[in-house]
């Protein structure tokens, strides 16, 4: 970006490009949201699970976009369900550390498994989706960013249908709100978590699909970034908060391309880090209230 | 005379032995750290810094020590509002921070690291500095006020504020202690390898440190300890074609926590305030929901 763009439409420019990335952010903070208002524990393997969604989709993406995501996402919602029985249900009735450092150790042999099957190295995404740039008076944007917002955003805006208006959705508020009396008046709570798991999981797989697009590249690594971003998009949100979990995820992404444009590109991480940890020393509940 | 990588392969056990100590007691007090490497790794750059241009050997492990346990005590009094599972990521953030901020850092030689560090520290000094880690544990901690409040922060920190004291400050005291530590281990683990890298502060070696304490047992002194030296001698001879290193320390922590969630070698704690609601029954002692 030159330095003679009028201002303007550089703001314009840091907000479209970090709606993009916060699109991503806000998927991944909704499903650590709805893991933690049913299951009340983060699941930090769903950092892996969201990479091998991307890379399951590149290997299938000889036959087709709906193909390649499809079988990403399920696969991560197969993987995730697994993890959930094997590292995070053993470990509810105990110590509240236990099943993060066992869901940490679930993670580690999910990513074995995919360097094992896909290899380490930085593989290049096919393009799933239409390529290309608009220009609108001197802002970029890429057709592939706008498909990623837009998958992003109907899967956040579906998924705060179901949990608003369905009966689905108010079994899982009310178990997120005590899951005890939510029992009491015949809601099937352990229904509900497991369902929470493959849904986040499901989620958090296609995040990592969409974000391969976006970068046009996946590798097995890929998914601490977003996944550590959308995790305190998720707390800036206010834990178990889903529309807090969406607004605090496009706000993570535009703020960072904010400071990436306006401050520096190379400190871009360091910037984004230092803010996010920042609002977690002086706002812990997250900026909107807890419902 | 032990062989030169023999000897190197005991030091390394024994520095990670420590870095597992300190963890240990990170998260006997509630606090689990996934940013402990980060900790260490600040003490390593600063001791670097001041061996490589000629300074002493113990005056930069001195340094190194206050430096890590500064950071450790700001780190942990800024985060105390957060609840544990918060705790914990935000010290992952602050390793990746630490991290950035070391590859973008000129003086501390960018993305290759701070090179050229003289190779000071010997397995006589780690085995000595472990040896005072268990006199401490056997002689100070056992059965202790402090064995008490750790577990009462880990699992009842609103006892601790009930009986008059501040929980936070006592996690701040405990955390802090854990960052010395480990800032010592950084210390000499620069001095081994004669370099320290932005990689050596990022997450992974902060769970390797993780997997040593709550595979060996996070409830014990010894545990980590026996969990650090096992598992670093363990992989140093075992290689399955395959199998990397994170691959099987993910595989033996899920399958430890799975068999026995308090690690091998941890004795069943201290039954604290038995039948009310502190534990539970004996197989499940020390390990309550919160």
């Amino acid at each position: 970006m030159s330095e003679n763009v009028p201002s303007f439409t550089r703001v314009i420019q840091a907000i479209v490009d970090g709606l993009m990335a916060g699109s991503l952010y806000a998927l991944v903070a909704v499903a650590f949201s709805i893991l933690w208002a049913s299951v009340r524990t983060v699941n930090l393997g769903l950092l892996q699970v969201s990479a091998m969604g991307g890379i399951i989709a590149y290997s299938l993406s000889a036959n087709g976009a709906v193909v390649a995501i499809l079988g990403g996402v399920t696969a991560a919602g197969v993987v995730g369900l697994l993890i959930h029985f094997v590292a995070i249900k053993p470990f509810l009735k105990k110590w509240a550390l236990l099943p993060i450092v066992a869901s940490l150790g679930a993670g580690l042999l999910v990513r074995g498994a995919v360097i094992l099957l896909f290899g380490e190295q930085s593989k290049r995404m096919p393009q799933l989706v239409p390529t290309g740039t608009w220009e609108m008076s001197g802002v970029f944007i890429r057709r592939t960013g706008v498909v990623v917002l837009v998958v992003a955003l109907a899967f956040v805006l579906v998924g705060l249908y179901l949990t608003a208006r369905t009966r689905i959705g108010l079994a899982f508020r009310a178990s997120s709100w005590n899951a005890d009396i939510a029992g009491a008046y015949g809601v099937d709570t352990e229904r509900v978590r497991v369902g929470s798991a493959f849904a986040a999981a499901v989620a958090v797989g296609l995040a990592g699909v969409l974000a391969g697009v976006l970068a046009g590249s996946v590798h097995p690594y890929m998914g601490e970034d977003n996944g550590l971003k959308g995790l305190v998009a998720m707390l800036l949100g206010g834990a178990g908060n889903l529309p807090g979990a969406l607004l605090a995820g496009l706000l993570v992404g535009m703020l960072e391309s904010g400071a990436g444009m306006f401050i520096s590109g190379a400190l871009k991480n360091v910037v984004s880090y230092g803010l996010l940890f920042l609002v977690m020393v002086v706002k812990p509940s997250g900026l909107l209230k807890e419902r | 005379m032990l062989s030169s990588y023999m000897d190197h392969v005991l030091t390394m056990a024994g520095i990670n032995a420590i870095g597992a100590w300190a963890v240990g007691i990170a998260i006997r007090s509630g606090q689990l750290s996934v940013g402990h490497a980060a900790l260490a790794g600040i003490a390593g750059y600063s001791a670097g810094l001041i061996t490589r241009d000629g300074g002493s050997f113990w005056l930069a492990v001195i340094v190194a020590v206050v430096v890590a346990a500064v950071t450790g005590a700001v780190l942990s009094a800024l985060t105390q509002r957060l609840d544990h599972l918060f705790f914990a990521l935000a010290t992952l953030i602050f390793g990746e921070i630490a991290a950035i901020v070391a590859t973008d850092t000129e003086r501390l030689g960018g993305a290759a690291g701070l090179a050229s560090i003289p190779f000071e520290t010997t397995l006589t000094m780690v085995v000595v500095t472990l040896v005072i880690i268990v006199l401490v544990e056997v002689f100070v901690i056992r059965g202790s006020r402090a064995e008490v409040q750790m577990q009462l922060l880990a699992h009842n920190p609103s006892l601790v504020d009930l009986s008059g004291s501040s929980a936070r400050r006592q996690k701040v005291v405990y955390f802090t202690l854990s960052a010395a530590a480990v800032g010592l281990a950084g210390a000499f683990h620069a001095h081994e390898f004669g370099v320290v890298q932005p990689r050596d502060l990022e997450f992974a070696p902060s769970l390797d440190l993780v997997v040593y304490a709550v595979v060996g047992g996070a409830h014990s002194g010894y545990g980590p300890i026996v969990g650090a030296i096992a598992l670093t001698v363990g992989t140093e001879f075992i290689d399955i074609p395959g199998i990397t290193r994170p691959v099987l320390f993910g595989a033996i922590l899920l399958g430890v926590l799975l068999v026995r969630d308090r690690g091998i070698f941890a004795r069943v704690p201290l039954r604290l305030g038995e039948g009310r609601g502190v534990t539970r029954s004996p197989d499940s002692a020390g390990s309550v929901s919160a």
